[in-house]
């Protein structure tokens, strides 16, 4: 059940502090979730990488909604005359490896301070 | 093994932040911190989203009064205060709101502080802008100023209110350039506009040709040097007008008429110094009620500058007790620059008379501490310039500063000559100069506004003025240098006290007229007077607009507001009507092809006019052009020809009609011997051919020259490029070399006064805003808006108000 948790407390409390936070925070908040859970280091950095790159994007998207797309266009120009969604896309990665990166430190933490399972536990199971 | 997968998970992400916050160096280009800048709150993605204003009520501890600002549905605020310091001290907060990179870029750029922001590429234009004086021109005008107890609280005001938006404004909202280059505002200073100031000096009160003169004249010798470069074009139509009595005003007149210049010059002089672009310029006129069609004034005035966005103007309306004036700004300078109020309206031109000159130095040895003057030894004395330098530490650049001003070339040729320059702009001025537009802002008649005029210095501007009251009139105002005759054409001996300027012209003495007979006054950037004006000066001066805007002015009547604004946005080019008749004349048609024929039919029945769809034009272009390169080889193919001054192009027509055989129309590189009508002819035909390879879609003039809006640092995407619209530097609509109309204003003086107004731009600093470009569509087209000078229109067009309150 915190396999699920986690993940989905890291995309609610990171919505509603992105705002007054510096950038990495993401990747911060990411590794603090992350450290509750065990799991493999790749699928950790999965989970949170979607989880990152969902939310910029969509925080994003949101604002470039409320703009009418007035400026991503222009930075898609100022950035070498690349379609608007590749900034969407950059803004999403930035978020999604900012997190990934941030969610493999907690799994890492994680994965050292807790107990190795027995096999007997794992049988008894 | 675990602890090898947190270590590599700890350097993997404590390397990406580190990265990402910060700038990312590539050897084309330098990235903006990633991580801030693509933050979906807080990032650039906040500047696309964030409200333009944020209405409601401010409190503020700096307020004399409660104050309202009404913004506009074009995002003009409307000042109420009642207080003239309070209502500065919210122009200051309010451009500052929409403004704030634009006003630090100028103030920094002016001054030589770019590196500080840029990194060390930017290092040689600061030292440049250094040598030449700017920081310590600024600084000596915050000097002058403090001494006008009246008005400089009013510019202390303005740096209060600018500093009152900086402390409150969150970093996320901050302008997004700030956020791409890298850095914060700092507090705005009396400094800094003193610096906005002489950014405007620099760009219309700095162009000289001393150098390129002092060439040009060596190498022709003098007798066709002065055949090439006549001081004054005969064809001229003067600002004040030329009539019998135009100085009765001045009673009697000191001026030596001895000539003091070089004309046997050893070394050949380099630029090192940007000088303005060709192309600034401006128009301005009135119409006396005898000429309109209501009987009242009507004054246009249409500045043109180098054309950007942010735009180098903000429209605003400011309301006290004691005035209510509309117009616009340039951020940064406190007041309204162009614009009327309830009774009078004022508009300027550039005057264009050469007010920096160089003086060629004496060294008296090769450590170049001290140089002749006057037979005796003088010493230089030293200012340190530091230049800060992102990342870098600070460089020192060491001035040495003469009787004359700063040293700006050390050494020219050999070793025991260097070159100062001397720019009326880096004197210490006796008031706050500015205090003009203050003074105009609550002017209410001609006197008035005579009075308010002469406190200003420069860059001194044709000042024009329409009243309700009926009057109209044209001064040429500012400091005047009292010259002797050719002083300051070319570079002048600085061994020799007697070659400095003589003073300046009495204030009582500047040209002016009120009320000509004429019906109108007018200014484009012509000659001030004809040569009956009994003072000597020169300068850089127009020769196609000023005539153009008179004759359209003299052959009409019951004039209207509308055929004000279709002569601002005319593109006619009277230098095509001058000379195209007689390049036409001097082609043989029985040694054309079809083809050439068909074109010269096309010329022959053009109008004149650089419409954006037009293709004569782009023939008229490319055939004068080769034409003017043809009949001056000379100077085209000198091994110089980067330092050399080039024949004003009324000259072309004066030769083709009346010296039509003379050796300057021979071309050097041939063993015949050419006249007008032969060179006319070989440039016609390469004219033709050129036009014939440029593609099909883009013989169109607006597609040929590809009018653009460019945005101040020049960033791709933030521009407006490739516009529709006509016009050439020789036309009413002067749009060239990324110049142009850069504010149009006609206001009729009625007895219901209205107002019509655009400019390239939009009020909003932000790309990310719909007000940062979403006037030049209007602009193009030649349409205007009506100002909303009442407080009924502005609020029946409210978008939202701020209320200050004291705190």
């Amino acid at each position: 059940m915190i396999k699920i948790i986690s993940p989905v407390l890291f995309l609610l409390i990171t919505y509603f502090v992105t705002p007054f936070l510096p950038w990495y925070f993401i990747g911060i908040l990411a590794l603090l979730a992350s450290s509750i859970n065990s799991g493999g280091l790749l699928k950790t950095f999965g989970i949170y990488f979607a989880a990152g790159f969902g939310l910029w994007y969509s925080l994003a998207m949101m604002n470039d909604l409320k703009s009418g797309a007035l400026l991503s266009s222009k930075i898609a120009v100022l950035f070498g005359h690349l379609p608007k969604q590749a900034i969407l896309f950059a803004t999403g990665l930035m978020g999604g490896i900012t997190a990934g990166l941030g969610g493999m430190v907690g799994n890492s933490i994680h994965t050292l301070f807790s107990k190795p399972v027995s096999l007997k536990q794992t049988a008894a199971k | 093994m675990k602890w090898i997968k947190l270590l590599v998970s700890i350097t993997l992400f404590g390397g990406w932040i580190y990265l990402m916050n910060g700038p990312i160096v590539t050897s084309t280009s330098t990235l903006p911190p990633l991580g801030n800048f693509l933050h979906p709150t807080k990032g650039f993605w906040n500047n696309g989203s964030m409200a333009d204003v944020q209405f409601g009520e401010i409190k503020s501890k700096n307020l004399i009064e409660n104050a309202r600002i009404v913004w506009d549905k074009r995002l003009v605020p409307h000042i109420e205060s009642a207080t003239v310091e309070d209502a500065f001290y919210l122009q200051g907060y309010t451009i500052a709101s929409q403004r704030l990179w634009q006003m630090d870029m100028l103030a920094r750029s002016a001054t030589g502080r770019l590196a500080e922001i840029l990194g060390e590429r930017m290092i040689d234009r600061d030292k440049t802008q250094r040598r030449m004086g700017m920081l310590f021109a600024a600084e000596n005008a915050v000097d002058g100023w403090k001494s006008d107890s009246e008005h400089y609280p009013y510019l202390k005001a303005y740096a209060q209110g600018v500093n009152d938006w900086i402390d409150q404004v969150s970093p996320e909202d901050l302008p997004i350039e700030y956020k791409l280059m890298g850095f914060t505002p700092e507090p705005w200073t009396d400094l800094k506009t003193a610096a906005v100031v002489k950014y405007m000096a620099q760009s219309l009160c700095s162009r000289e040709t001393d150098l390129e003169a002092s060439n040009s004249l060596n190498l022709l010798g003098d007798t066709l040097y002065q055949f090439l470069y006549p001081s004054y074009f005969e064809g001229q139509s003067p600002i004040i007008p030329s009539t019998p009595n135009a100085w009765n005003y001045i009673s009697s007149v000191a001026n030596d008429t001895s000539i003091s210049y070089f004309t046997n010059q050893a070394e050949l002089y380099k630029r090192s110094t940007p000088l303005p672009p060709e192309g600034i310029g401006s128009n301005n006129w009135a119409v006396a009620g005898s000429k309109t069609k209501s009987g009242h004034p009507i004054l246009s005035s249409d500045p043109h500058l180098r054309l950007t966005l942010p735009s180098i103007w903000f429209e605003n309306h400011i309301q006290t007790k004691e005035m209510n004036a509309y117009g616009v700004s340039v951020p940064g300078i406190p007041g309204i620059l162009i614009g009327w109020n309830d009774s009078i309206a004022w508009g300027e031109t550039n005057v264009g008379q050469d007010v920096a000159d160089w003086y060629k130095l004496k060294w008296t040895d090769e450590s170049m501490q001290s140089y002749e003057l006057d037979g005796k030894m003088v010493s230089v004395h030293y200012r340190y310039e530091k230049i800060k330098v992102k990342g870098k530490p600070d460089v020192t650049d060491t001035v040495k500063y003469t009787v004359w001003g700063p040293v700006v070339v050390d050494t020219v040729g050999n070793k025991r000559t260097g070159l100062a320059y001397h720019w009326l702009s880096h004197e210490k001025p006796s008031g706050f100069e500015m205090e003009v537009f203050m003074n105009l802002m609550k002017s209410k008649n001609y006197n008035d506004y005579y009075k308010a005029l002469s406190s200003y210095s420069n860059p001194a501007q044709n000042f024009l003025f329409a009243s309700r009251s009926g009057d109209i009139a044209i001064t040429v105002n500012g400091k005047l240098p009292l010259k002797n005759k050719n002083q300051g054409n070319f570079i002048q001996d600085g061994s020799l006290s007697s070659n400095a300027w003589k003073g300046f012209i009495p204030y009582a003495h500047n040209p002016r007229v009120k009320n000509p007979e004429r019906g109108f006054v007018s200014s484009a950037n012509q000659n001030s007077t004809d040569p009956s004006y009994p003072y000597y000066y020169n300068g850089d001066f127009d020769s196609f607009r000023g005539r153009t805007v008179n004759m359209e002015l003299e052959k009409n009547s019951r004039l209207t507001p509308e055929h004000m604004m279709a002569m601002q946005n005319s593109t006619f080019n009277l230098k095509a009507a001058d000379n195209l008749p007689g390049m036409i004349g001097g082609i043989e048609i029985n040694k054309i092809t079809a083809d050439q024929k068909s074109v010269l039919d096309k010329l022959r029945s053009w109008n004149y006019r650089f419409d954006a769809n037009s293709a004569e034009a782009i023939y008229f272009n490319i055939w004068y052009r080769s034409f003017y390169r043809m009949t001056f080889d000379e100077i085209y193919t000198s091994a110089d020809s980067n330092y050399l001054q080039y024949p004003k192009t009324f000259m072309t027509s004066e030769l083709i009609k009346k010296y039509p055989t003379h050796n300057i129309f021979d071309v050097l590189a041939t063993s015949e011997k050419e006249e007008a009508k032969d060179i006319l002819m070989k440039s016609f035909v390469l004219a033709v051919d050129s036009f014939n390879r440029i593609l099909p879609q883009q013989r169109t003039w607006a597609a040929y020259i590809k009018p653009k809006v460019q945005h101040m640092a020049n960033l791709p995407g933030f521009s407006r490029e490739n516009l529709n619209v006509g016009g050439t530097v020789e036309s009413l609509n002067a749009i060239a070399n990324g110049a142009g109309p850069s504010w149009r204003m006609v206001v009729d003086l009625g007895d219901s006064l209205n107002a019509f107004v655009v400019y390239p731009g939009g009020q909003s600093g932000n790309p990310g805003s719909k007000y940062y470009d979403n006037m030049i569509d209007d602009w193009t087209k030649g349409n205007y808006y009506r100002a909303l000078f009442s407080p009924t229109a502005y609020n029946a067009a409210k978008l939202g108000e701020q209320k200050f309150t004291k705190k």
